[in-house]
């Protein structure tokens, strides 16, 4: 019940995407086919993963992990397709793909495999970083920060679900805020930029600082009613940077006002607040896991999201799932929706599953 | 810690998350809601405004002095600029013009950076052809049809009418509420400033809905400029023409004026210039020239001389008005008198005139007959009188830049020189020396005065303004003010300036022609040595005066005032032959 009722709300939110790419181009575009293409395929690997038995499914970690790992480094070494400024897509017999998309989706696999293991704790726990960290260093290297944030927040929400101890991650955590001053020098300038416009958006008003204030200026003057459908001169005008992806959520608010907003945010709370009630209805260590890393991935992408549309966090190109358009992404949160439902499969042989010998 | 105590903190994190995100929500959209949704309408729609036609201005006759005529010029927009250095380059190699010029036009910060700025006019068309081709490769450039300036006879009217200029940051925030922008046009002299008014138009409006680009998707509302009023002037063209060849090698002023309505036929100031330069550019060639021979100075009304001998009627006025003298009066000159322990000579010192009455003594301008007469009466007389007719005061006519002259009195010399009123001052005064200072639009006032048999006439000219339509929405209308100077006075003063002509020395050249004329001279020294101001006032015809006519020659080449008599029969002629062809 809970994951019908988490899949009702987000085909609802993916139709309000649509709504918003219908709307940006006054009218079907390429964007709205591929979108819609991409929610299909989503829904059929859907249904496919409801019959799917997770032991079976489970032996495909490693080998998941390490597509992942390929595609990747494909990206550096030059079949990489180059935009905005980043090499973020693959190009396969005539689709473009976004690697890291799925390789969120492969940390899920490969963290839930590894953290369940038994064995020193300790020793796991390094493995568990090592897995994480060659991710995001790769993504970090394409450059994506938002990715490689992403995926640190998979690995914090499945390392705070799983079975080690908790002063593990405060131990990381306090390494982290030292280290944190010299990874300062390792960002690439526009990262720097951005979170230091961030900080202060009347910096650069000619630049980053600009898409903050003009991404301010359209959720603000949605007001409480809305411009109405089709009427929002700030995405339509090009006012609003990327009004299909990035900054969706302000685009919508633009058009709908304070009442949509709020219906937004209230859908995703209540897909995060069933997501989590589902930790507890799993059966399996494995499939607590895959909800938790499915669930930190949601839960920070929205987050970072929907506050950077609306100046309360740094804008770093996060995705909004299922309202911004994104064919990668969308199978991705299909896929992770799919999760859910194997996660929390009655079918699974719980015996089984602990005598796993992965 | 166990699996329920963890979901219990990652709910209370997603119901934190959940308020402070519908907080902020409910923050940008309720309570600044407003406040965004105009900066999101400043950020879609521009607004830009079309330059009016500005009014024509045309003589009495109805010939066209001044008009707009549209152009090429070339305008650059910053907001859609890519390579500022390459378009300057382009604009330079082209058309000549300086970086500085351009950078000006673009770094103007009195406009918004969408809106298009002139950086150059009448560009001649093989030069249009060239550029226009061009707009495609250098966005921001655009070349467009505008309205321009044209003055015609320009030379001749440029005291009269002005010109128009480029608005100045000083005259933007003194008027910006009256619609003004930085870079209009506006009148700043002449009837163009007077009448800026009636003549800017209105401006049309352009308000075009955007994209981010700058790029005009469409235009969303247009309201057409409208057309500026015409000005009909009482200058008649061609007066106004002869008058100044007249008197083109005389720096000075001329001015033709109707005595019975204070219409201005001729209003001529020398040297003048050539308005149109300030519309396409001045070199700094001419304006050097324009500032060596002051050009811009308007003499008319903005030059001030002492009056001299010209001055002698009011002293006469006031001596028979206040009953001192009578116009038999008769004074004997010797040739000097002594005022005050000091000797004032006549102008014919040292022969003397004899025994003058008042019309002998205005017909022979003798000085010391108005001495005496000027003592007679006393300072305080002389003052009030010319105070009531109009010394020291202006005009009034509809120019801009007008000044009043001087007229001293007792109490103004205690206070600005700190000396007392001296006999002699009054002795000076009274044959138009000392302080005294008049402009040459004063004295044509004062002696249409004198023609008209007692009324004060206001000088002007501007006749009515018409507005595109051909209705008269203005007529020039002054009711004549009557001033208490009984008709046996005036008559006497002007049989006196009558006899100047046919019995004085010197206007001889007056007789000749076919109409009886009355004149006055007026030798106005300044410091010895020195180039006298030479006066030449006169009206005709004498017993009826349809017209009263001041020549000044500032710093004369010439030494006595009745030199300058060829050139007033010959304004006078050109009078007469405008009179004869049913004027």
């Amino acid at each position: 019940m809970r994951l019908v009722i988490i899949f009702i709300l987000t085909v609802i939110l993916t139709s309000l995407g649509l709504v918003n790419l219908y709307s940006i181009h006054q009218g079907y575009s390429n964007q709205f086919y591929m979108q819609i293409f991409a929610f299909f395929l989503g829904v059929l690997i859907l249904i496919f993963m409801r019959f799917i038995n997770l032991k079976r499914f489970m032996w495909l970690a490693p080998f998941a992990y390490i597509v992942g790992l390929i595609t990747l480094i494909l990206i550096p070494l030059g079949m990489g397709k180059e935009a905005f400024g980043a090499t973020r897509w693959i190009s396969l017999g005539g689709f473009q793909f976004q690697p890291s998309e799925f390789a969120k989706i492969s940390l899920i696999l490969a963290l839930a495999t590894l953290l369940t293991k038994k064995g020193n704790p300790l020793l796991k726990y390094f493995y568990s970083i090592l897995t994480f960290g060659i991710y995001g260093l790769l993504v970090y290297w394409q450059p994506h920060l938002g990715t490689s944030l992403v995926l640190g927040m998979i690995f914090i929400s499945m390392v705070y679900f799983s079975n080690l101890p908790l002063k593990y991650l405060v131990v990381l955590s306090v390494i982290f805020l030292l280290v944190m001053p010299f990874g300062w020098f390792m960002l690439e300038d526009f990262q720097k930029a951005r979170l230091l416009v961030f900080i202060n958006p009347g910096l650069d008003p000619g630049g980053l600082g600009y898409n903050i204030m003009q991404s301010l200026i359209t959720v603000g003057s949605g007001g409480f009613t809305g411009k109405g459908f089709m009427q929002g001169t700030q995405a339509r005008l090009g006012f609003l940077p990327v009004p299909w992806s990035d900054f969706a959520f302000a685009s919508l608010m633009e058009q709908g006002g304070f009442m949509l907003g709020l219906f937004i945010i209230f859908s995703f709370m209540i897909i995060f607040g069933l997501t989590l009630s589902l930790i507890s209805a799993s059966l399996t260590p494995q499939g607590v896991l895959l909800i938790a890393g499915v669930l930190g991935m949601w839960g920070f992408e929205t987050l970072i999201n929907i506050g950077m549309n609306m100046g309360i966090a740094p804008v770093v190109g996060i995705p909004l799932p299922f309202i911004s358009y994104g064919g990668s992404a969308m199978i991705k949160n299909y896929l992770a929706l799919g999760l859910l439902i194997t996660a929390c499969s009655k079918k699974e042989n719980r015996g089984l599953w602990f005598n796993s010998k992965m | 810690m166990d699996i329920r105590a963890k979901q219990f903190f990652a709910l209370i994190l997603i119901l934190v998350l959940t308020l402070l995100f519908s907080g902020r929500l409910f923050y940008l959209q309720v309570i600044r809601g407003e406040e965004y949704a105009n900066l999101s309408v400043r950020n879609f729609l521009r607004t830009i405004l079309v330059q009016a036609p500005r009014g024509n201005i045309v003589s009495r006759e109805g010939t066209i002095l001044a008009h707009d005529i549209l152009t090429y010029v070339i305008k650059v927009t910053p907001a859609d600029i890519k390579d500022e250095d390459k378009i300057i380059e382009l604009l330079i190699s082209t058309l000549g013009v300086t970086r500085e010029d351009v950078l000006k036009a673009i770094n103007d910060e009195l406009l918004p950076y969408y809106y298009p700025r002139i950086v150059a006019v009448d560009i001649p068309l093989d030069k249009v052809l060239e550029l226009k081709i061009k707009e495609k490769e250098f966005p921001g450039l655009s070349v467009e049809m505008s309205p321009l300036r044209k003055y015609e006879k320009a030379e001749s009217f440029a005291h009269a009418i002005g010109y128009v200029d480029e608005i100045s940051k000083e005259e933007l925030f003194r008027l910006f509420h009256r619609g003004y922008t930085s870079g209009d046009r506006i009148g700043k002299t002449g009837v163009e400033k007077q009448y800026e008014e009636y003549l800017r138009g209105i401006k049309g409006k352009q308000v075009f809905k955007v994209d981010v680009l700058g790029k005009e998707r469409f235009l969303q509302s247009e309201k057409l400029p409208e057309k500026g009023n015409n000005l009909v002037l009482t200058l008649s063209d061609e007066l106004q023409l002869k008058v100044s060849d007249i008197i083109k090698d005389l720096p000075g002023a001329a001015i033709l004026m109707n005595p019975k309505n204070g219409e201005i036929l001729a209003f001529v100031s020398n040297p003048n210039y050539n308005p149109n330069y300030f519309v396409r550019g001045l070199g700094q060639a001419i304006w050097n020239l324009w500032m060596q021979g002051r050009a811009l100075v308007n003499r008319a009304i903005s030059g001030q001389y002492p009056p001299g001998s010209t001055f002698k009627a009011l002293v006469a006025i006031a001596g028979l008005e206040s009953g001192m003298f009578t116009d038999r009066t008769v004074v004997n000159c010797r040739g000097f008198l002594t005022v005050g322990g000091r000797v004032f000579r006549c102008w014919t010192y040292p022969r003397g005139h004899g025994a003058v009455d008042m019309r002998e003594a205005i017909a022979v301008s003798c000085n010391v007959y108005f001495y005496t007469l000027g003592a007679e009466v006393g300072i305080n007389k002389i003052v009030e009188y010319a105070e009531n007719l109009g010394f020291g005061k202006p005009t009034g006519i509809d120019l801009p830049n007008e000044l009043q002259g001087l007229f001293p009195n007792p109490q103004w010399k205690r206070e600005k020189i700190k000396e007392r009123w001296y006999a002699g001052d009054t002795a000076n005064l009274s044959i138009g020396q000392g302080y005294l200072l008049a402009t040459p639009l004063q004295m044509a006032s004062f002696y249409s005065f004198i023609a008209n048999g007692g009324y004060r006439v206001n000088p002007h000219i501007v006749k009515s303004v018409r507005n595109n339509q051909g209705e008269e929405i203005y007529r020039a209308y002054f009711p004549p003010l009557f001033q208490d100077v009984p008709l046996n006075t005036i008559k006497v003063i002007k049989e006196g300036l009558r006899r100047a002509v046919t019995h004085g020395g010197g206007l001889s050249p007056l007789r000749e022609l076919p109409i009886e004329v009355a004149a006055k001279t007026g030798t106005a020294q300044t410091a010895r040595n020195e180039r006298p101001h030479l006066w030449l006032v006169a009206y005709a015809p004498a017993n009826d005066p349809e017209v009263v006519a001041v020549i000044l020659s500032e710093s004369s080449r010439y030494d006595l005032a009745n030199r300058l008599a060829p050139y007033m029969r010959r304004v006078l002629e050109a009078w007469i032959e405008y009179k004869n062809r049913g004027n």
